[in-house]
């Protein structure tokens, strides 16, 4: 079994730290984007933690996706399209589970984490859960290994999706041209992910191709008149790493506790980050939907037809 | 299935210590500093669009600024590396308040212990001229206990 779940991610970190200097080069020579040292520390502590955390836990993925594998219908094999495909569908698997990060609260605890900066820079790109298998992101994948694609071209895949990402986590890249921006994800695409701006809340949830965005609606370009804030709604104070992987799941157990009922227990690990009961008295939060529709009461039509303008060049 | 060499580990960790230094020799980031009220407001309303602002102060070594709005709400700006982080206080927010004389002619120190697993400790460096009492009061309201944790003292405690 040596090697058979390699993952593309550990050959790649070298590599990673390598650009990471480059890029912190790059912008002292102005280009653009910042780096603070606190800050870049804690993503990569971040990141070296995930490292360690998935292997650590990978028995349980493992076991899981061999299990699902037993009752595939097909041996879909090595074929050359048999990759292709086998990208493709994990890309969007990626695609379905971002966008339940997004929307759950009991996986956003885990993926806040990625969010949880307010620089955008390539450091950002590895500041990643430590909570991976106790979130049970590897349900969102198991499709592929019942379907019959081989366990380690999806493994391979996965990793090779997440090595994709890494590049457009920075703010010295532009846009690319129309045909690169229409099919693939872009500096320029995620940036709006990784933006609090009430505009471009819940966007843009693409791991490698950005049509899946445009095919499920949830697409908004970047424009020059609304430039991303990075973070999160409730921004951190802390360059801790323990803090930084854990305040969300300590905040949503809090909530539980604190919850009267069941139903309101339940919701508070299902609905989106930020919703709370009517009656709750432990301070008002908001859901990314009643951010946006406050936002867009508040702001005048004409306003908002300006932040969406021109598409950054 | 992988298993994970100590050595490799203890590498990467010497190796995240080694960008956080070459990071800052290459600096290139400025920490943060409000420079004046109107900073802390601007800063406060792009996450807090609705709040209305009373009353601002910002602290003396423009680390952090308290806002109280309309309606007895009071907001937080604290710097954070180059960046802040904005908070609004709910009820049970402070676990514990306190305003002591700084050393300083007339300064105070007013320290909040808050609920918050990611930024528990809030200070503001308060001019002579600035009623911390009046501030004091207004967040005792915010206190997880009211009445317990209240530590008042000074000049104009």
């Amino acid at each position: 079994m040596d090697n058979f779940f390699r993952d593309p991610v550990q050959l790649a970190t070298p590599f990673f730290f390598l650009l990471i200097l480059l890029e912190m080069a790059w912008i002292r020579r102005g280009g653009r984007g910042e780096y603070e040292p606190g800050d870049t520390a804690t993503s990569m502590m971040m990141g070296l933690g995930n490292l360690v955390t998935t292997i650590a836990g990978a028995f349980v993925a493992v076991a899981a996706y061999l299990w699902v594998w037993q009752f595939r219908p097909f041996d879909i094999g090595f074929a050359w399209w048999a990759w292709v495909l086998c990208f493709v569908a994990e890309d969007f698997f990626y695609y379905v589970f971002h966008r339940a990060a997004h929307r759950v609260r009991w996986f956003w605890a885990s993926h806040v984490v990625h969010h949880s900066s307010q620089h955008y820079n390539l450091s950002t790109a590895l500041r990643q859960t430590w909570t991976n298998t106790l979130s049970l992101h590897f349900i969102f994948r198991m499709p592929l290994f019942l379907v019959g694609f081989e366990p380690a071209m999806i493994i391979f895949c996965a990793g090779a999706n997440l090595v994709y990402q890494f590049w457009i986590h920075t703010e010295s890249v532009g846009k690319m041209g129309n045909l690169f921006e229409g099919v693939m994800n872009t500096p320029s695409h995620h940036r709006v992910h990784h933006a609090t701006n009430p505009r471009y809340l819940d966007a843009n949830y693409a791991g490698v191709f950005i049509v899946w965005d445009r095919m499920f609606a949830s697409f908004v370009e970047e424009t020059a008149e609304d430039p991303p804030r990075y973070g999160i709604i409730h921004n951190l104070g802390t360059f801790n790493p323990l803090r930084v992987a854990f305040h969300e799941w300590i905040a949503m157990a809090g909530d539980i506790r604190r919850a009267r009922g069941l139903r309101h227990k339940l919701l508070f690990f299902l609905a989106p980050p930020g919703w709370t009961p009517p009656d709750w008295t432990y301070g008002s939060r908001q859901t990314t939907d009643m951010i946006k529709a406050e936002w867009r009461a508040q702001t005048s039509k004409a306003r908002q037809r300006a932040l969406a303008g021109e598409p950054v060049k | 299935m992988q298993e994970f060499d100590p050595l490799v580990l203890l590498l990467s960790v010497l190796s995240v210590f080694a960008v956080f230094l070459i990071n800052r020799w290459l600096g290139g980031f400025t920490p943060a500093h409000l420079n004046s009220k109107a900073d802390a407001l601007a800063r406060l309303k792009l996450d807090y669009p609705a709040f209305e602002e009373q009353e601002t102060v910002v602290g003396g070594d423009g680390k952090s600024a308290i806002l109280a709005g309309a309606g007895g709400g009071i907001a937080l700006v604290q710097a954070i590396g180059d960046r802040f982080l904005t908070r609004l206080l709910g009820p049970g927010d402070v676990k514990a308040l306190s305003l002591e004389p700084s050393g300083n002619a007339g300064m105070q120190h007013l320290r909040l212990r808050l609920d918050d697993f990611t930024n528990a400790a809030f200070e503001l460096l308060l001019s002579p001229e600035t009623n911390g009492a009046a501030w004091h009061k207004r967040l005792a309201a915010f206190l997880d206990a009211p009445g317990q944790s209240v530590q008042e003292a000074g000049p104009h405690g």
